[in-house]
């Protein structure tokens, strides 16, 4: 089944400006397909405000490269773009055209999943005929506040000859920056009234395509860039650190709570904190409306009320107001989901992109996210399991470690009956049960589906099973008992007859089990981590039975195996009794990530689960039906 | 969201009371087509223009998911537009309200947009607004609506408060706008249910209007009319018209495979202005195509401004060639490999102002290109002319309806003697002559000043083919590796060929090929050529360890093939044709060389289906120790009606179980 699979091609959903084609076959090497001549910043600092200046120059070498000669800016309130100018050159240096912001298509409102963003961007395609090309281009960005004041990445999907960053600031300006994975010292120079800081790298390889990677891996060198101070609007950080940019949070957000009295902390019951939770998840839904500094500060919880709708903002400030006045402890979290990056606790910044709530009742931690229905409160989104998230207190920020989920909680259960009819053909009765993850992954697809969306993809969630199963009756139950397993039960008769070589009848009895993307992943010379995606225990409880007119003279049964390592575990077990056929699958997967050293391991635990799920019950027959 | 057409003359458009002089004589007015000037019975239960602003009927408090659409989250009560044309402006009131049916309607209808042209349109009025289940209306404040804009194209957008199920959005609003040739369309459909759709058009003295009725069947055509007097007229007796039209009880209609343009399905209308008539002026809005080919005429002069250099520029690419048709190619192989395609507008058709921009940057628009292909031949002393066509995936063209909005592409038409041939060059794969699938519409409007006429298209009656070849070496340790050899022909080598193109070599062979076989693969070597029978042709290697299994003794290898392994038709029912665009034959050889000592091959069954219109075969046969496997599917006609929807999918269905078919090996015993 591809369950999990599917959830992963969910979330996986990358937003480079500069993407990178796809695949690249074995023998290539990614200088053929374009290469960035130089990349340069020079970024001034005054006050509060900064002013970014950006030239690159890149050569695009044949029909590969295609995917570089976008360019894409953005402006909005607080980030001017001026001169911008872009021309592309032909293999001789020779200009072809040029172009300014004028001549660029400009969109605005659109964009991040919001409903409306009060940002526009400026887009064109830069590009010749002959190649090789060459583009060539520059802008200044005007920022109003040094809260957009982020990172230079130095390192992209093709080959970077020479790249720069330049920063000029007056003496005693505090900042923190980071390098990854490069090396590099900054030479610093002084005159008069400035400092100036240059980075500079040459020869930079280009990043590889790498399948299935976990959040934090192969992001690319870079220098992420904080200032120890800043202000947007009137909403000041004093301190560049977790309790600082809590506090600062708690500026945004003050007076955003519910008014009236609250009782007193400690009172509060986790029955109460379910009440909540359902409530604000009934009476509101996602609707994310970004202007001005409204990308970053909640609406009251009373417009929320009253609107019936919010972004996650919107809706952690009306909870944790319900729940406070209902005497709970409860703060909101801002995070850095999966899938965008990982939190760096040893260095703050202002890098989230979603707010949960957190709540404390007794001694149990509830991490509670309102923007997905199909949560009960006692459900962590896969999104926000076991990263760490900043929670704002009234001191300030605390980075706290949100829980993991386990293999048991994130269980997917088949029970399926096979019936071998007289005439060959398979009778199945299948019985899916999935809790955890996979469950909030089927009922966020489904509830919107109509009678025809939902048989196809009932038909995908086997497999492709209409191209080997007549799927005659299909009921899908518990969609909004959250806290019931979402159990799919269908009967499909196998529409051809099952294998049968010489006197042998193959039955395969793992119908609906395959591998998933990952576990079919080349881990030859792989130098990263392999993403798991989750923990996840997956059962198939498998009964065979056939018509007596077969007349099976012996029966041969899948070989009982099993193989266990700290990530995960394999386990098959088969045994007659009678007429019937029993067999037990099991696998686990109790990490979110493999290192590179349990990569040998692995390559043995997922040949032996494609053994496994390959193997037969042989009836040996002496009736030839 | 740029729309594709000439600009519209708002200065001509306009008829205001200065211009026409003072209205005495009394006119009537009609609208053509198939308007009957008579009441006549509307269907609906009552007057959608009865319905206020806010006034919940109790009916409609009462309505459920419609007995023919069950599954409805959300459901358009109604959706009603009034068009009041004057002799100042075309103002059109827009009202709709929907119902919530499911908590999954909050989200399908939650949000909602408005679009309209910043130059043309004034957008006004606005209201919108939640009524609840128990009555109460909850106001979109002005603050939750926005602004999104795209160049010259604006979009309100909204969304509505304090939703639950049973609730009704509603909203109105108008736009005032000068375009009087051609009013918007009116559609009747939706992508959800739609209980009520009404348009009322309200026509005073003078105006004559073309309405073009598409998917509309014939005892819907029929207006209800209401007239009246108008009292503001200068004359006695002048009267003001109103014609509408209403159905009910509408599907939504979705995306399916193999449909054209999703508009060209749904339920509609279009006017076109005809004349303006009174007593002292007579004004013809409807142009004929000739007039239309004119004014084209006169747009496309301004592009083109290069006629010396292009002369020299014909004169070097046919240079020692005679024949025409050699000349020909020769023009559109060069123009084809040298300048690149980006589809980018910043001027209606084309990227550039002038057809010089295109020559020095080397790159520019499909119609740009196509233009300039015109331009080369006619310097070349070759008569060719632009055609404006409705590309399939734009929507249909009618002939009769000279509106030149309804027109998105441009391509060649050359006159080689006594034959001609009609030419594209957005793909360098694409054969000389031959269209891109897209094009192949009924007809267009070539472009030759006050000769402009509509042209037919036709099909050319060539064979579109693909053949894929592939050699299956299966090792002994159950790896298969794997040459293919794709051949296409015909249309289908347009349409690979600039698939090739517009993505990136490596995702063509795993997106066109691969992906569709469902198993781990190692891609190696690729290419892509046009050979010199203009075939485009396609070669790949690769390797996989998953289309061989082990079972015992025997080798069990999986069928290779790259298309239809699975059934395009997934829906049980299809209320509208299936368009494949071209007949085509598509042939798979799958040939297998095992290693080691085979002592027998069991073979899948010959195979023989067939349809009307459409037949699929499998032989299989042993030669020299290698099993090979050829299929053909033959698709004899463009359209299958909706009624032959269940055969072809019954057909599809069975061609992509047959590629679940395996061959078994039985190898000799291991000593």
């Amino acid at each position: 089944m591809q369950l999990r699979t599917n959830l992963s091609a969910v979330w996986l959903c990358l937003l480079v400006c500069w993407t990178g084609p796809g695949t690249v076959s074995a023998d290539e090497s990614a200088e053929d397909k374009a290469v960035y001549e130089y990349k340069t910043w020079d970024c001034r600092i005054k006050g509060n405000k900064f002013t970014l200046t950006v030239k690159n120059r890149l050569r695009i070498n044949n029909l590969r490269g295609d995917g570089y000669r976008r360019l894409s800016l953005f402006e909005d309130k607080y980030n001017k773009l001026t001169g911008v100018s872009a021309r592309v050159l032909d293999a001789d240096g020779k200009e072809i055209y040029r172009r300014k912001k004028e001549d660029m298509s400009r969109v605005c409102g659109y964009g991040n999943g919001a409903l409306y963003r009060d940002a526009c961007t400026y887009y064109t395609v830069l590009e010749s005929a002959q190649y090789p090309y060459t583009i060539e281009y520059e802008y200044t960005r005007e920022s109003s506040s040094l809260f957009f004041w982020s990172d230079a990445d130095f390192q992209h999907f093709i080959p970077i000859h020479g790249a720069s960053y330049r920063l000029t600031v007056p003496p005693g300006f505090d900042f923190h920056h980071q390098i990854r994975d490069l090396e590099l010292e900054p030479e610093i120079s002084r005159s008069g009234s400035e400092i100036t800081y240059v980075w500079s790298a040459s020869d930079i390889p280009a990043l590889e395509e790498i399948d299935h990677l976990p959040p934090g891996h192969n992001e690319g060198a870079r220098i992420e860039f904080v200032a120890d101070r800043f202000s947007l609007n009137d909403y000041a950080l004093e301190r560049c650190d977790w309790g600082g940019i809590g506090r600062w949070y708690n500026q945004l957000a003050q007076g955003r709570y519910l008014s009236g009295n609250s009782l007193a902390s400690g009172t509060g019951s986790l029955e109460a904190v379910d009440i909540l939770y359902l409530d604000v998840q009934q009476r509101t839904r996602y609707v994310a409306v970004n202007i001005g500094i409204g990308g970053w500060q909640p609406h009251s919880a009373d417009w929320t009320l009253e609107k019936g709708y919010g972004d996650c903002k919107d809706m952690s400030t009306l909870l944790v107001s319900k729940l406070r006045r209902q005497g709970i402890e409860a703060h909101p979290c801002l995070v850095l989901t999966r899938g965008r990056g990982v939190t760096d606790v040893d260095f703050p910044s202002i890098a989230f992109n979603h707010m949960v709530t957190m709540a404390v009742v007794g001694g149990d931690t509830l991490w509670l996210d309102c923007t997905n229905d199909n949560l009960s409160s006692g459900d962590v989104p896969w999104s926000i399991e076991d990263i760490d998230g900043l929670v704002v207190t009234e001191q300030g920020g605390q980075i706290k470690r949100i829980s993991a989920s386990t293999a048991e909680d994130n269980q997917c259960v088949l029970n399926t009956h096979l019936h071998i009819a007289g005439d060959r053909r398979l009778r199945l009765d299948v019985d899916l049960r999935v809790t955890g993850n996979q469950a909030v992954y089927l009922r966020g697809v489904l509830e919107s589906m109509d009678n025809e969306e939902t048989r196809k993809f009932v038909d995908r969630i086997f497999d492709g099973a209409s191209k080997k199963y007549r799927i005659e009756a299909y009921e899908i139950r518990n969609l909004d008992e959250l806290e019931e397993p979402v159990v799919i039960e269908m009967q499909a008769t196998g529409i051809k007859p099952l294998r049968k070589i010489g006197a042998t009848l193959y039955c395969g009895p793992f119908v609906l089990d395959e591998m998933d993307g990952f576990e079919r992943t080349d881990l030859d010379d792989r130098e990263f981590p392999l993403y798991l995606y989750y923990p996840e225990l997956m059962q198939s409880n498998i009964t065979i039975t056939w018509d007596s007119s077969l007349a099976a003279d012996s029966i041969v049964l899948p070989e009982d195996d099993s193989l266990s390592y700290p990530f995960g575990e394999l386990r098959v077990d088969s045994r007659r009794s009678g007429d019937t056929v029993y067999v037990e699958f099991v696998k686990a997967y109790h990490a979110y990530e493999l290192a590179v050293e349990q990569f040998a391991d692995f390559e043995i635990f997922r040949e032996r689960n494609r053994d496994i799920i390959r193997r037969y019950a042989k009836f040996m027959t002496l009736t030839d039906q | 969201m740029q729309v594709r057409g000439l600009p519209d003359d708002p200065s001509t458009g306009a008829v205001s009371s200065d211009t026409v002089g003072i209205v005495t004589m009394s006119y009537s007015c009609v609208l053509r087509m198939v308007v009957v000037m008579a009441l006549v019975l509307v269907l609906s239960a009552g007057s959608v223009a009865a319905q206020k602003f806010g006034k919940i009927s109790d009916e409609e408090k009462l309505l459920g998911a419609p007995v023919d659409y069950p599954e409805a989250n959300s459901m358009i009560v109604f959706d009603r537009s009034e068009i009041e044309i004057s002799m100042d402006n075309i103002k059109i009131n827009y009202h709709t309200r929907i119902k919530i049916l499911t908590p999954e309607g909050i989200e399908e209808v939650g949000d909602q947009s408005v679009s309209y042209h910043e130059e043309y349109d004034k957008f006004k009025g606005f209201k919108a607004h939640t009524i609840t289940p128990e009555g109460k209306k909850v106001k979109v404040e002005k603050s939750a609506i926005f602004e999104k804009t795209a160049d010259e194209y604006r979009e309100k957008t909204f969304s509505f408060p304090s939703l639950e199920v049973g609730s009704f959005i509603e909203y109105r609003y108008s736009v005032i706008s000068k375009r009087f040739r051609y009013l918007r369309p009116w559609y009747f459909q939706s992508d959800i249910y739609t209980l009520k759709s009404q348009v009322a058009v309200t026509i005073p003295n003078g105006f004559t209007y073309n309405v073009q009725y598409q998917n509309v069947p014939p005892e819907f055509r029929k207006a209800e009319l209401e007239e009246k007097i108008d009292v503001g007229a200068a004359f006695a007796g002048a009267k003001i018209r109103t014609f509408t039209w209403t159905r009910e009880n509408l599907p939504p209609i979705t995306d399916e495979p193999y449909m054209s343009a999703r508009n060209d399905y749904r339920s509609a209308l279009r006017f076109q202005l005809q004349i303006f008539e009174n007593r002292y002026n007579l004004i013809k809005y409807q142009k004929t195509w000739p007039e239309q080919g004119e004014r084209c005429q006169v747009w496309l002069d301004e592009y083109c401004n290069k006629d010396k250099e292009i002369k020299r520029l014909a004169d070097e690419i046919t240079a020692g060639l005679s024949n025409e048709r050699d000349k020909s190619r020769a023009i559109h192989a060069f123009v084809a490999d040298n300048f690149r395609t980006r589809n980018e507008y910043h001027n209606w058709y084309f990227m550039h102002d002038n057809i010089g921009t295109l020559l020095e940057e080397k790159h520019g628009t499909d119609e740009g290109k196509n233009v300039l292909l015109c331009e080369l031949h006619n310097a070349a002393g070759i008569p060719a002319f632009p055609v404006l066509i409705s590309r399939r995936s734009h929507g249909q063209f009618y002939s009769d309806f000279a509106y030149l909005p309804q027109f998105d592409y441009v391509i060649a038409f050359v006159q080689l003697g006594n034959e001609y041939e009609f030419l594209d060059v957005s793909s360098k794969f694409a054969p000389y002559g031959v269209l891109p699938p897209d094009c192949l519409t009924s007809g267009g409007l070539l472009v030759d000043e006050e000769n402009s006429q509509l042209v037919r298209i036709r099909q050319k009656p060539m064979y579109s083919g693909r053949t894929d070849r592939t050699r299956v070496h299966v090792a002994a340790d159950g790896t298969a590796a794997c040459t293919t050899s794709c051949n296409f022909r015909g249309y289908y080598a347009s349409l690979y060929g600039k698939r090739h193109e517009s993505n990136d070599p490596d995702e063509f062979a795993t997106d066109y090929f691969l992906d569709k076989m469902d198993v781990q693969y190692i891609l190696g070597q690729h290419q892509c050529e046009l050979d010199t029978a203009s075939e485009f042709v396609f070669t790949m290697d690769y390797s996989s360890d998953e289309l061989v299994e082990q079972l015992d003794e025997n080798l069990i290898v999986k069928t290779v093939r790259y298309a239809y392994c699975s059934n395009p038709f997934e829906s049980e029912n299809r209320f509208f044709p299936v368009d494949f665009q071209y007949p085509f034959t598509y042939r798979n050889v799958m040939e297998i060389v095992v290693e080691g000592d085979v002592q027998e091959s069991v073979l899948p069954q010959d195979l023989n289906y067939s349809c009307q219109g459409a037949t699929f075969e499998r032989k299989t046969t042993v030669k020299d120790s290698m099993v090979v496997v050829d299929t053909k599917l033959i698709v004899e006609k463009t359209k299958f009606l909706p009624n032959q929807y269940q055969q072809l999918r019954r057909l599809f269905g069975k061609i992509a179980l047959s590629s679940e078919d395996e061959v078994a090996f039985v190898k000799a015993p291991t000593e």
